[in-house]
């Protein structure tokens, strides 16, 4: 008899091409909410560290955080 | 963008696709000059053999024998040039040059023997006939290209026989590193990175854009290999970079690419490269500089593909400037138009002058023999491309060759620069100066650049260790590091897939199995690089895209208040657009996640400034219903005149038709205050007298209810 019976699949549903934001700590995306412009394109908060972005609008999001001297880290961009 | 030249399968590829647009009876006629058509051969069958062929050389050599002179001659031409794609305009002119001035002709030959193909149709009807394609393209738009495996060939048979003497001509050795144009094109890509280059309908630069490459003192740096100054050197930089390959077009702006991926890696690789781009440099004057048009075609490239290969017929004597310009101002047709009155003066040899001092001997292709008045002729590296001498050898290498200073400046050495070693470096340092030794600067920004290239803070410090004199300083090595760390503090992911969990103990147990590696919410996770997980050990239960439209997903309880959202159908904005609007419930069990409207969430909700007619559009979008009664009485009950408590009477009627009967008839109207339903009306006290009176009068008896 075999002993490892297979884990079970976890149920799970996918949220595709999601364009968020992670920062460090809480403190500084209160400080990017903070910023007009940005939180302009902000739709939602998913956790105190993770700020949703409004769909099409993550390259003006990147120019804004450099302009605040930010040097975000982009994951995986795809070509438009 | 064009394939790289030496990706033969590609170009097949592309004069195949140019076979199939092209009219059946056209396609089988060229195809017909380049292979033996078989008696029920297809037209796909036949246009697949032609394509093909044109990588067989002994059957391309045969081809191009055929050929008249004048057509022989331009192929050669294009050939010498390697670049693959001309316009037609520039191929006439420098038919003509060469001495064969039949307009079209030569080239209607060249595509008639598949030999050259058009690069694009006007519309999307086929191609019947050559004249007629080039009379709808126009002279300016039309353009050709050449299989690299035929230019390869024509460059052969051309430098066959009447350039033997070439080949056994003494081989003077002479010239600066051939870097001079690279280290700028470098330079002027890194600043299309920091900033896009916009340009006009016209295809032209913008003004501000014109302006800042025409100040750039970097780009504007004396060359070290002559004492010659250039016209406009910020443009040339830039527009040949972008003829090179260097800038990606997105809408009406050059963005640069993230790395220099399209340098090729040897010295004399990288400037037969630039070489090639050059004739694809519209824009540029030796004399003027900057000098668009928008109704003729650039004299620059033919007549310096033309200088290049008469100087190719006596490679070992060098040539006055005037020597050289005199065919040119004889023969091509738009050279002595496009001279100032005062370069017509002396026919051109100042403007052949500045051409080969500015680009030809920077480039390697030709040196100067100082004298007076000094000669050009051929270099090794110029009688490699025109007179089929072998490579020349490559230079001595010198791996170390850079210093990195206290002050994060980076000096180089040009000795040990490469061409792998400017794109490496461009990718983190800002270039500062060019000369002799160049100057790089590291700094917080180009280190962002580099790592967002791709590169990581090991390869950088790796880079600099490998090539530096002496160890990178300590305090350098911290500013590098602090940099980068500063780099990890915010995150974007433009397009990943999160991956939301029915509990959290799910997600748990999937962050311990590695199926996601961050933690973004207690239900919500996502794999280290944003993409998408591993399905097989999950069992989908939904599937979201995230710019798709909002859907139904809300069900609302009778009271008007209690929200209930369905898993499956729930999208991330529909989390941070309800939180907005309602409160969460605790959740019991396993029912659902349960949100409740109340008066405070809906009155911060319209603090923020949502209206009424947003709100009932976000209802009508994620419920099918505008926002419920109740709700509405939160957000419009605070906005409405006060409600006014009054004593009334009640008239409690047996029957409708008796309650319409009341409301009708004139003696009683007038004394109701309003109707309340079917069989109830509403008095005022001090009207009820006489409502029991008029009512007494037609028989009706109104009784006062019993108290309770």
């Amino acid at each position: 008899m075999n002993d490892t019976a297979p884990s079970p699949r976890l149920a799970a549903k996918l949220h595709r091409r999601v364009c968020f934001v992670m920062t460090e700590d809480a403190v500084l995306a209160q400080e990017l909410l903070a910023r007009k412009k940005l939180a302009g394109d902000v739709v939602g908060r998913l956790s105190d560290r993770v700020l949703l972005i409004r769909p099409g609008r993550v390259e003006a999001v990147l120019d804004e955080l450099r302009k605040m001297g930010h040097t975000p880290q982009v994951v995986n961009r795809t070509e438009s | 963008m064009p394939p790289p030249i030496a990706d033969y399968t590609t170009w097949t590829e592309r004069v195949r696709e140019t076979l199939d647009r092209y009219a059946e009876p056209l396609s089988r006629a060229v195809s017909a000059r380049l292979v033996q058509p078989k008696i029920g051969q297809t037209v796909e069958d036949l246009a697949d053999k032609a394509a093909a062929t044109q990588t067989n050389a002994p059957v391309i050599d045969r081809r191009i024998r055929e050929l008249p002179e004048g057509p022989q001659t331009l192929l050669r031409l294009v050939g010498l040039s390697r670049q693959p794609i001309w316009n037609v305009g520039q191929l006439i002119t420098l038919s003509a040059a060469a001495g064969h001035a039949d307009g079209f002709a030569p080239l209607q030959s060249l595509l008639e023997a598949g030999l050259i193909f058009p690069t694009q149709t006007p519309g999307n009807a086929p191609i019947t006939d050559f004249t007629a394609w080039f009379g709808g393209a126009g002279m300016l738009a039309a353009s050709v290209f050449v299989h690299p495996a035929v230019a390869a060939r024509s460059r052969e048979i051309g430098t066959g026989e009447d350039r033997k003497k070439a080949r056994a001509a003494p081989t003077p050795t002479a010239g600066g590193d051939g870097l001079d144009w690279p280290l700028r094109l470098a330079a002027v890509w890194q600043r299309t990175r920091q900033l896009p280059v916009k340009m006009t309908q016209a295809k032209l630069l913008f003004k501000r854009d014109l302006t800042r490459l025409q100040a750039d003192d970097l780009l504007a740096a004396p060359l070290i290999d002559v004492p010659e100054k250039v016209a406009d050197p910020g443009v040339l930089a830039f527009e040949w970079a972008a003829a090179a390959g260097m800038f990606r077009p997105i809408e009406m702006e050059y963005h640069a690419d993230a790395v220099l991926g399209s340098w090729p890696a040897g010295l004399w690789a990288l400037l037969t490269h630039l070489f090639a781009a050059f004739f694809q440099v519209e824009t540029w004057d030796p004399l003027k500089g900057y000098a668009p048009s928008d109704t003729a075609l650039s004299p620059t490239a033919t007549a310096a593909l033309i200088l290049f290969d008469q100087m190719a017929l006596t490679p070992g004597k060098g040539k006055t400037a005037a020597d050289l310009a005199a065919p040119l101002w004889d023969r091509h047709p738009s050279f002595p138009s496009a001279l100032s009155r005062e370069a017509a003066k002396t026919q051109g040899a100042g403007w052949v002058e500045a051409l080969l001092l500015t680009v030809a001997v920077p480039l390697r292709v030709v040196e100067v023999q100082a004298g007076e008045p000094r000669t050009f002729r051929l270099s090794d590296f110029g009688r490699y491309l025109f007179c089929g001498e072998p490579e020349p050898q490559p230079p001595a290498a010198f791996p170390q060759t850079l210093m990195v200073q206290p002050n994060a400046e980076v000096l180089v050495y040009r000795q040990g620069l490469t061409p792998p070693l400017i794109a490496e470096l461009s990718r983190f340092a800002a270039w500062k100066q060019i000369g002799p030794a160049c100057t790089l600067e590291l700094n917080a920004e180009e280190t962002y650049h580099g790592l967002e290239s791709g590169l990581t803070l090991a390869g950088i410090k790796q880079t600099l260790d490998r090539h530096a004199m002496r160890p990178v300083p300590n305090n350098v090595a911290d500013l590098l590091r602090r940099w980068a760390d500063k780099r990890e503090r915010i995150t974007v992911y433009p397009t990943a897939t999160l991956v939301e969990f029915t509990t959290p103990a799910d997600l748990d147990l999937a962050l311990s199995r590695g199926l996601v590696a961050i933690k973004l919410t207690d239900l919500i996770g996502l794999t280290a690089d944003g993409r998408e997980p591993e399905f097989k050990a999950l069992r989908l239960i939904g599937n979201r895209e995230y710019d798709a439209k909002p859907v139904k997903c809300l069900t609302i309880a009778d009271d008007g208040l209690t929200i209930a959202v369905d898993p499956v159908q729930a999208d991330l904005l529909l989390e941070a657009e309800i939180a907005r609007l309602a409160e969460p419930l605790p959740v019991t069990g396993n029912g659902p996640r349960q949100f409740r409207l109340t008066p405070r969430t809906l009155r911060q909700a319209t603090e923020q400034g949502q209206s009424l007619d947003e709100l009932d559009r976000w209802f009508v979008s994620r419920t099918g219903n505008p926002l419920t009664p109740a709700g509405r009485l939160f957000v419009t009950g605070p906005t409405v005149s006060s409600p006014v408590t009054e004593t009334c009477r009640i008239v409690r009627l047996s029957s409708v038709e008796i309650a319409d009967g009341i409301v009708q008839w004139p003696e009683t109207c007038g004394l109701i205050l309003d109707r309340l339903g079917p069989t109830v009306v509403m008095i005022e006290e001090e009207n009820l007298t006489r409502l029991r009176e008029v009512l007494a009068e037609i028989g009706v008896q109104l009784k006062d209810s019993q108290p309770t």
